[in-house]
């Protein structure tokens, strides 16, 4: 009988170790938690139904655009092709069928895999996305670390500083960011600290790339720079990757700064007018405490809403950034592929920023549920 | 009838001696709102006092300045908002068991963070806003304990007792004497106990937190200890806020309209409950309200305020009895009495004043049926009219009706 | 005072009672002329149409502004006149209103309709003779008086907020640029010194040239034209078209907020300049005027929802219940009691969205979306003058342009929603 034969007990805890005590302890324990994530997880659910009529939409609306945006017969017929030959390829593309089973098969044409061919890449769309997506997400990925990391401190800031030079100065920041536009402030960047300073013979920053191909051999392996290099022990590598994401990754991450200290500013401002702070500080509590415990927390919440939302303007911005600092990203492609009116790329590439939004924004409301327990279980 | 030039004269002086059993000294307290439309001059001179044991009522309309007389109290006056002078002398019992008197508004911000919550707490109105939404009713108040108590104590006879109870269940158990000999040691310790760790600190806490919640009468403490604020009824809530405010046994609760968001039957529940901790605890209690049937149940003493000035200050019963400020005598006329059919209700004609330009001298005398050309010219000075019964007023009423000044 | 007061009160001033007479014939023939004129104005946009001069766009633009908007308060002045006929108190400062909105829209419209919109303002004219005004100002200004003091106020605290009255005159300064723009600069918008290219600063051309030899300085002035008249144009229609959805959803309820609702989730879904984009490339041809579209489609969803919400709000308010009990109509109770007072909240988003839809415009030209080669528009000059390292006026004033711009409107857009925040309104 060893689940009740005495052990020894815990000095520490005083919990004397009988297995079979144990075993009920650890059942308990386990048993809360599975009640814990229910009731997380009825909220997850209920988020991924809501998004469901949304990815529909998303969904609706580019086939609805690249059908606008022109007969894609076009692509296999030249000027002298007998109209008997297009209607021909037109039957075989299912083309002469009514929209909504056109709708099917573009979904399903998706869900198997075929997007489609990028003329502008001379790829198939799923592997040109394949090798870019790696390269806008960690620019994005850079951008909005950085964007976070500076603006919440600056937005607590801001708003503890009221009316004195910190919130001015912050305020002004935070102006100017939402109003430059991103691709000028981009390239006064360039300007200044690649131009300006390699004609001063100051270390330049570089123009633009994700590394100095010229030099540096790079296979990609997941196609993340900065962890290849780490994955493969190349400090050299590594070092010369964040260099060449310092420009673009702060160009694009200054509007998503700019958008979040101002949210985090305002929100910390109300935040401190409400009841539960005044009695925080009636407990006697530091008023550091009172910050950033009681109020951080919940001026969280309306900021970590505008973070999802932010994410869209910087999908936008990549586009912008990637244009002008050359990297080798979604966004530099789409604007190619415009410009080339290669449909099936814009197509793709729209669809593709979308579901990263949404999913974006699916996790968004995760953080919220977990900041705001009325939330979790409302 | 002690005269009033007594009285200035004591606010010239700075070394006070208060009676051993006066708690809390409110003097000449002045509190401004600094707003677009001009200065609101908020309180303007208060003057009551709190002694040991009492349960004291300040009342009046809205808008008079009670809870900002509380606030002031505890200096949590949010700009606009400013103390302008006064003095709040609290007497307090330093760790030698000696008397020893607090100006409140000359202390620093750390002495005022360890008097708030800790000697002087508070309990504010409205029990919806004002727990913290995101954190738990238990961690709330347990916050509470951790800041202001030493819980070295706490923690090595919990694990003394943790120790023993394994021992009884398990007598058996292989180490018997190694955990015999460690309850010697932690006994040993008990006079002079060592700093307790952070992880071993908040479980003490959790377990004050469960006993605050049962002193407050909490139905299942230990499972309300994991709730959040809105899974609490209004009154739980309620009793909740009581619990953080009682949590380190404070010599004063401050109740600011503390019952006045509740159910008619919850409120006489937390009345009750408030009356009875102050006997348990051996607190004193300020209430806050614009109830007379909250004071005339539960308070000892009152202090009738109006436009910012305390107009009467007494006993209840006096003051029910007795009421000798027109104010107050119009204010308990305008209690319907459930004996007498009347045609209308009475009532005060007139409306609260506006507090950015009061009215000149006596601020009641705009409303005032007796009120006479001095009423408009100079405030009436503080007296004791009676003994122990202090108004402002150059017309008393009731039993000193047509006393000439 | 009450209708009855009105009454007697203008037996008192008889003598006065004729003009009111000849008041009412004009405010009829005014609606008669008003309804003919955008009949005409019909006819005119579609000879202008047929001869080419305009597009399908600006012939819709027309309908629009001049003979619908004529066409309707015309007719609308029918019943406002028989209201000034009985001395009604609401019918008084409809005349103004009605008229206002009139100039204003022929204004837009451009064409002769302008000339009839000297009658409009000739009746407001007359609305102001002390004759008329006996019979109204002072009970308007009754009526009134808390907004107006509210107004005060507010315009109070915008003349203390130093942030606002820079914003406002940076946003005065340009449209006075726009306007003016053919007087103040030296060069056409594509005039072009071929030999001087790339020229820094200097007396002849303050501002440098470009690489094809333009005066960059006129051309940032001549831009902000086109670059203004688009945010303007993009933020009102899709205000409108956003607000009249929003409004019809909140207000109704049920499957049609929830279908309008689950549309702008949709929209929300895509981030505005890839959304814009993918409709301009659906949109084939690559101009300003298809730029203008795909931001609108982009935008209308803001206000929608923003409206929607306030409504929602509104909806539950009293005085909305109070309407009703009397038996108003849900299009009067929408138009004359809920709107008025979900309009706070959409101005300032409108401001904020001036620079927002600014900053798009030009990111989305700055891409080779927008006008043709070498025209003055900011964005473009951006995109032409960024290989340029070395001529950096090229690049950085047209930037300037922008950045100013957006900040004006953010400038004033925030400090409004600071100081129409109830919460943090009386300090």
């Amino acid at each position: 009988m060893a689940l009740i034969s005495p052990r020894t007990i815990d000095l520490k805890t005083g919990h004397a170790q009988l297995a079979l005590q144990k075993h009920i302890a650890g059942c308990a324990r386990a048993i809360r938690r599975v009640i814990w994530h229910m009731r997380l997880r009825d909220y997850v659910i209920r988020r991924l139904l809501l998004a469901i009529p949304v990815v529909i939409g998303v969904l609706a609306i580019t086939f609805v655009l690249a059908y606008v945006m022109g007969d894609p017969v076009g692509i296999y017929t030249q000027e002298r092709t007998s109209p008997e030959a297009v209607e021909a390829i037109r039957r075989a593309h299912g083309l002469d069928r009514p929209l909504y089973e056109q709708f099917f098969f573009y979904l399903r044409d998706l869900a198997s895999g075929d997007w489609g061919y990028s003329v502008s890449a001379r790829l198939p769309v799923t592997q040109v996305i394949a090798t870019r997506l790696p390269a806008t997400i960690e620019l994005s990925l850079f951008a909005i670390v950085f964007a976070i990391a500076l603006g919440i401190p600056l937005g607590i800031l801001s708003a503890t500083k009221k009316d004195r030079w910190p919130d001015h100065v912050t305020r002004v920041v935070a102006l100017a960011g939402v109003s430059m536009p991103i691709f000028w402030f981009a390239l006064m960047l360039k300007y200044v600290f690649f131009f300006q300073f390699y004609m001063a013979g100051l270390p330049a920053l570089p123009e633009g790339g994700r590394y100095t191909f010229t030099v540096l051999p790079y296979t990609p392996i997941t196609g993340f720079l900065l962890i290849d290099s780490i994955i493969t022990l190349n400090p050299v590598l590594f070092m010369d990757g964040l260099v060449h994401l310092i420009l673009p990754g702060f160009a694009l991450g200054y509007l998503t700064l700019a958008i979040i200290t101002r949210m985090m500013r305002s929100s910390m401002l109300e935040v401190l007018k409400e009841d539960y702070i005044t009695l925080a500080r009636s407990k006697g509590l530091r008023e550091r405490v009172v910050i950033y415990r009681h109020a951080l927390r919940n001026a969280m919440i309306p900021t970590v809403t505008v973070i999802g939302l932010a994410f869209g303007g910087l999908m936008s911005g990549a586009v912008l950034t990637e244009t002008i600092f050359s990297w080798p990203g979604l966004g530099r492609w789409s604007t190619r592929a415009i410009l080339n009116s290669d449909i099936p790329s814009i197509n793709a590439f729209t669809l593709l920023v979308a579901f990263i939004f949404v999913g974006a924004n699916l996790v968004v409301d995760l953080v919220y549920g977990a900041l705001d327990p009325r939330i979790r279980y409302g | 009838m002690v005269a009033s030039q007594d009285d200035t004269s004591i606010e010239t002086t700075n070394d006070i001696r208060l009676d051993s059993d006066t708690l809390l000294l409110v003097r000449g307290l002045k509190t401004n709102f600094y707003t677009y439309e001009g200065v609101v001059k908020a309180l303007d001179n208060v003057q009551f006092e709190l002694k040991r044991g009492d349960t004291l009522a300040i009342v009046g309309e809205t808008g008079c300045g009670k809870s900002v007389t509380a606030k002031s109290i505890l200096r949590l006056v949010d700009s606009p908002g400013r103390i302008e002078e006064g003095q709040i002398l609290f007497q307090d019992v330093n760790e030698e068991g000696e008397n020893v008197i607090i100006d409140l508004l000359q202390s620093t911000e750390d002495e005022m963070r360890k008097i708030r919550g800790n000697k002087i707490a508070i309990v504010f109105q409205d029990p919806a806003t004002y727990p913290n939404p995101v954190f738990r009713i238990g961690d709330q108040i347990a916050e509470v304990i951790a800041l202001h108590q030493d819980l070295s104590r706490d923690v090595l006879e919990m694990k003394i007792a943790r120790l023993e109870d394994a021992l009884r269940t398990n007598p058996d158990a292989e180490n018997v004497e190694e955990i015999t000999t460690r309850i010697e040691e932690y006994k040993s310790q008990l006079d002079s106990p060592p700093p307790p760790t952070d992880k071993e600190k908040k479980e003490a806490a959790k377990k004050r937190t469960v006993e605050t919640l049962k002193l407050v009468r909490m139905p299942s403490a230990e499972q309300t200890i994991n709730q959040y604020p809105h899974e609490l009824s209004g009154g739980m809530r309620q009793r909740a806020l009581i619990a953080m405010a009682l949590s380190c046994n404070p010599r004063i609760l401050i109740a600011d309209e503390a019952t006045t968001a509740l159910d008619v039957t919850v409120q006489a529940q937390v009345l009750k409950l408030l009356n009875v901790l102050k006997t348990e605890l051996d607190a004193s209690i300020i209430i806050i309200t614009h109830d007379l049937g909250v004071v005339a149940e539960t308070c000892t003493r009152v202090a009738v305020m109006y436009a910012g000035v305390v107009v009467e200050y007494t006993n209840t019963d006096e003051l029910f009895s007795d009421p000798i400020h027109p104010y107050t005598s119009g204010l308990l006329r305008a209690i319907p009495k459930i004996t007498e059919k009347v045609e209308h209700l009475l009532q005060i004609t007139g409306t609260v004043p506006n507090l950015i330009h009061p009215p000149s001298g006596c601020r009641f005398h705009p409303r005032c049926e007796f009120a006479t050309e001095i009423c408009a010219q100079q405030r009436p000075p503080r007296e004791e009219i009676k003994p122990a019964h202090w108004i402002e007023c150059h017309h008393p009423q009731g039993s000193m009706k047509g006393r000439k000044r | 005072m009450t209708k009855m007061d009105t009454k007697q009160y203008s037996e008192e001033i008889e003598e006065t009672s004729s003009s009111i007479k000849y008041f009412v014939y004009f405010i009829l023939v005014l609606g008669f002329i008003n309804v003919i004129a955008g009949f005409v104005n019909i006819i005119d946009a579609l000879l202008l149409y047929d001869i080419g001069t305009i597009n399908e766009i600006g012939l819709m633009g027309n309908i629009a502004t001049g003979s619908i908007a004529a066409i309707v308060i015309g007719i609308l002045l029918l019943p406002i006149g028989l209201g000034v006929r009985d001395l009604e108190n609401w019918a008084f400062p409809w005349v103004l209103y009605a008229n206002l909105l009139a100039i204003l829209l022929f204004l837009v419209n451009g064409g002769f309709i302008v000339y009839i919109g000297l009658f409009n303002l000739f009746a407001i004219i007359l609305l102001m003779t002390p004759q008329i005004r006996a019979f109204w100002w002072k009970l308007y200004m009754e009526d009134m008086g808390p907004r107006a003091k509210e107004t005060r106020y507010t315009l109070y605290l915008i003349r203390k907020s130093p942030l606002v009255v820079a914003g406002i005159i940076i946003i005065a300064v340009y449209i006075c640029l726009a306007i003016f723009a053919p007087y103040i600069t030296p060069y056409g918008p594509t005039e072009r010194e071929w030999y001087n290219f790339l020229q820094a600063p200097s007396p002849q051309h303050i501002w440098g040239t470009d690489q094809n030899g333009g005066d960059v300085f006129s051309m940032v002035i001549w831009a902000t034209q086109v670059d203004l008249k688009i945010a303007i144009s993009v933020v009102a229609v899709a205000l409108v078209v956003g607000a009249f959805i929003g409004a019809a959803a909140g207000y109704f309820g049920g499957a049609v907020d929830e279908i309008v609702m689950r549309i702008t989730d949709v929209f929300f879904a895509f981030p505005g300049l890839i959304l814009a984009m993918a409709i301009v490339s659906a949109l084939g041809a690559r101009n300003l005027d298809n730029i203008s579209i795909a931001l609108m489609l982009v935008w209308w969803p803001t206000y929608a929802r923003l409206v929607r919400g306030q409504v929602l709000i509104e909806r539950e308010k009293l005085y909305v219940e109070a309407a009703r009990s009397v038996g108003a109509s849900d299009m009067r109770i929408l138009a004359f009691h809920i709107l008025p007072n979900t309009i706070q909240p959409v101005i300032v988003q409108a401001t904020l969205d001036m620079g927002g839809v600014l900053l798009t415009a030009a990111g989305l030209s700055f891409i080779g979306f927008g006008a043709e080669a070498g025209s003055a528009e900011w964005g473009l000059m951006i995109a032409q003058g960024q290989n340029h390292f070395a001529q950096y006026w090229v690049t950085l004033f047209p930037g300037l342009a922008i950045l100013f711009c957006a900040l004006s409107f953010n400038l004033v857009g925030d400090g409004v929603r600071d100081i129409l925040d109830p919460k943090l309104r009386r300090r």
